[in-house]
């Protein structure tokens, strides 16, 4: 008899289990308005779907549903992301809150987790009112209303943010045209050289001497040539292919993908450019994020590289600069920063808004605090040496950088991004497709294609892999 | 007549525990391995990209994979790439072999020879098969920093300082030198497991035949190729169905082994088309198509070569019987 109520127990216990799951499938896909069901990856990017066919309908429907009756402001970050530590600390220091006012959830390890794990986390029943969402991926949240809300759920307006570099407001609006996305910071970048090198070869004394050396691609290419026949074959002016990308792919005239075709534009270009420096013996083509990278720096195989703002920073993290002067501030005293041929940025992070967000109110007071209040950025600023989104804040700003022989690189990064305009240039493919471009040239340096023509072949073949949608020429 | 139902009870119930003990296998069984396999089935059939994940496109990802399209650049861009990656991932294992089955195998022999004699085996043992231990990522960040392109390479900057170069070898960026490299990392990492199953194998051989063979005066070498070889086939044919299944498989090292942000278009595996097309973008369909042909290339090799090689083997083991 015993042995019989076990066995009830142990079946009522089983088919509970089974019911318990399917409820909570069911409420998990009801919370999402998502009717598609199975495996997760699946699930999220059937959201993709739906949130892109009626991008212009549905923002208006979730406005409504954003309320202000949470107790905790939850922000949703990567592990690794230092910022957003930094950020909910200063935020609560700097207007008195208690600590369980603010919040981050860490959502996997780097940012690339969590391109996917938000998708996974706002399927669930937990608090999530914003997110931080890095460059390369923004698009893929702001396109998907099942995903985020525009700013004016939370009372704000593309207006509202009229001091932030014009650049960052192009990254957050979506393709229908709505802004969904704010940044704390600006990431423009300088050329970074060896100033010892420089005066050494080139007979440069000042940053503004060295900028005039490489204020477009015909001059920077002309000064290479100067500088390894000077230096006795000993110097490059530049180390990298991938830093030199970076730059040059903010010359472009047009979208990647326009009107769904691929689009060159002067992208063919850069094959030759980068495979003259190479022969010239001005690119030292050592790979980026190595050690080799890093020495080419120190022994001066390479004058300098192009560096964003989050390389700069002194605060031992181990930033790119840090590394070229393995933290040395006597090595620091032989570096200086310069514009560079052109406008151009690298990265960055975005905070977007949760449609589930039930802390309107706190919401837009974080937000306003770190990308629109001029005071509280320039404290901000002043705190961490960010550089930050607002270009009151930044011209008045200064800063002394250990690692570069005390000079102020926020005077100089500020011009860079006069310099850069990206309306109109900006898709959601670019990513990918700037990563698989940039395979391409490297493979065409080192010989994997040993004609321009076949590493467009390749590139372009790439491209129709990845994305099969995309018209190709 | 209690005590009879007493006892029927008993065995039904016991039966009832084997089952509730031996379910937590095969619930963990058909949640990990049965689902995902049906949904990557289902997948295979469906819209590539992020566009309309749910359409169902039949068998176009296989056709596209395949065979490609006349005048569809997408489907022709993605059939080359697929073909070429299946190429690579042949290349890359018969190279692997080819080393880690002669090496394996000369030091099994080698090992169980009783007229050697070779001191210390247990040792060399344990020292052989310690590279399979260190996990992939660590033993391809150990060869990066050997062969790495530039000077700064510990190889390079070695011959270079030797003057034996001129200028740095890309080992990595080189086509060949760096599929030599995975097939010479794979060997080494994988020698020592082979060895290890041939040893038995040998082992498994009766001794008395040995003597015989060297009463008889047969020499080393045809005492291997003629006792050795035909009684070690079935371990032999063992070994290479699970090294064939293994390297349809090859992900790790040829993913690690670059310089730079990307995969060596050279070392590119099939199981990296899988995870790049998986990963990077949101080409479920082509992934979950080119899983399913692995799958459906690893059964055919597994059965051809199974087929293949006990028909010799088997009237033997039922005469022995």
């Amino acid at each position: 008899m015993k042995k019989r109520v076990l066995a009830a127990l142990l079946a009522s216990a089983t088919i509970l289990s089974v019911v318990g799951c399917s409820n909570n499938g069911d409420t998990s896909t009801s919370d999402s308005g998502n009717t598609s069901t199975s495996d997760s990856g699946n699930t999220s990017t059937g959201d993709t779907s739906t949130g892109n066919t009626s991008t212009d309908t549905s923002t208006g429907d979730t406005t409504a549903t954003l309320s202000d009756d949470g107790e905790t402001l939850t922000i949703l970050a990567w592990e690794e992301n230092s910022d957003v530590v930094k950020m909910v600390d200063f935020f609560l220091k700097t207007k008195g809150y208690d600590a369980s006012k603010v919040k981050f959830v860490g959502v996997g390890q780097k940012g690339e987790n969590a391109r996917d794990g938000y998708k996974q986390y706002l399927l669930g029943d937990d608090d999530a009112d914003l997110m931080i969402y890095d460059a390369d991926w923004v698009a893929d949240y702001i396109n998907d209303d099942s995903l985020t809300v525009g700013y004016d759920a939370i009372g704000l307006t593309k207006a509202d943010f009229s001091e932030a570099f014009a650049y960052t407001l192009d990254y957050g609006t979506n393709d229908a045209g709505v802004f969904k996305a704010a940044s704390f910071q600006a990431t423009p970048g300088g050329f970074v050289y060896r100033a010892d090198l420089a005066e050494q070869y080139l007979g440069v004394k000042s940053p503004a001497e060295m900028q005039e050396l490489v204020k477009d691609w015909d001059t920077f290419q002309a000064t290479g040539a100067t500088l390894y026949e000077k230096s006795g074959g000993a110097t490059s002016i530049q180390a990298t292919e991938g830093g030199l990308w970076q730059v040059f792919q903010s010359n472009r005239t047009q979208a990647w993908v326009v009107d769904g075709k691929l689009v060159m534009d002067n992208a063919a270009d850069f094959y030759d450019i980068a495979k003259a420096m190479l022969d010239n013996n001005s690119l030292a083509n050592v790979p980026q994020w190595d050690n080799a990278w890093y020495n080419a720096i120190m022994d001066g195989t390479a004058l300098g590289d192009f560096v964003p703002t989050w390389g700069l920073t002194t605060t031992g993290g181990g930033s790119i600069l840090e590394n070229f002067t393995n933290k040395d501030e006597a090595l620091g005293k032989n570096m200086a920063i310069c514009e560079g041929p052109s406008g151009w940025f690298w990265g960055g992070s975005y905070f977007g808004v949760a449609p589930k967000c039930d802390n309107k109110t706190l919401a837009k007071e974080f937000i306003e605090f770190y990308c629109k209040n001029a005071d509280s950025m320039a404290a901000y600023a002043a705190e961490t040496g960010d550089f930050m989104n607002n270009k009151k804040v930044m011209s008045e700003a200064t800063t002394s950088n250990k690692y570069l022989n005390g000079q102020n690189h926020y005077e100089i990064l500020v011009k860079v991004l006069d310099k850069l305009d990206l309306s109109n240039k900006l898709t959601k493919y670019d990513s990918v497709i700037k990563a698989k471009f940039n395979n391409s040239v490297a493979g065409y340096l080192d010989g994997t294609y040993a004609t321009k023509d076949d590493a467009i072949a390749a590139f372009k073949g790439e491209v129709a892999t990845a994305f099969p949608e995309i018209v190709i020429e | 007549m209690q005590a009879a139902t007493g006892r029927k009870q008993r065995m039904i119930s016991y039966a009832k525990y084997g089952y509730i003990f031996i379910a937590p296998f095969f619930i963990i069984y058909a949640f990990f391995m049965i689902y995902p396999l049906i949904n990557t089935l289902l997948l295979s059939f469906k819209e590539n990209g992020s566009e309309h994940p749910e359409l169902w496109v039949g068998l176009q990802n296989y056709q596209w994979l395949l065979f490609g399209e006349e005048g569809n650049f997408a489907a022709n861009a993605v059939q080359s790439k697929f073909w070429e990656s299946l190429g690579n991932t042949f290349i890359l294992w018969a190279g692997n072999f080819l080393v880690q089955i002669v090496l394996s195998l000369l030091l099994a022999v080698w090992f169980s020879d009783a007229r050697i004699k070779i001191k210390g085996t247990g040792f060399f043992k344990v020292v052989m098969y310690l590279p399979n231990i260190i996990t992939a990522a660590s033993v391809a960040g150990m060869f990066m920093m050997l062969f790495g392109n530039s000077k700064y390479g510990a190889i390079n900057s070695l011959l270079l300082s030797l003057e034996a170069i001129i200028k740095p070898i890309p080992f990595v960026n080189d086509v060949w030198i760096s599929r030599i490299l995975v097939m010479l990392i794979q060997s080494w990492m994988w020698y020592g497991n082979t060895m290890l199953l041939l040893l038995s194998g040998i082992f498994g051989i009766d001794p008395s035949i040995y003597e015989a063979a060297e009463i008889d005066g047969s020499s080393g070498a045809n005492t291997f190729f003629r006792i050795t070889m035909p009684i070690l086939k079935p371990i032999f044919i063992y070994v290479f169905i699970t090294s064939m299944i293994g390297g349809l498989q090859m992900f790790d090292i040829p993913y690690l082994l670059h310089e730079g942000t990307t995969v060596r278009p050279a070392l590119k595996t099939s199981a990296v088309f899988i995870y790049e097309n998986f990963h990077m973008v949101d080409n479920y369909g082509y992934s979950a198509a080119s899983s399913m042909i692995l799958f459906a290339l690893t059964a055919i090799l597994g059965i051809v070569v199974y087929r293949f090689n006990s028909d010799s083997t088997a009237p033997k083991k039922r005469k022995a019987k």
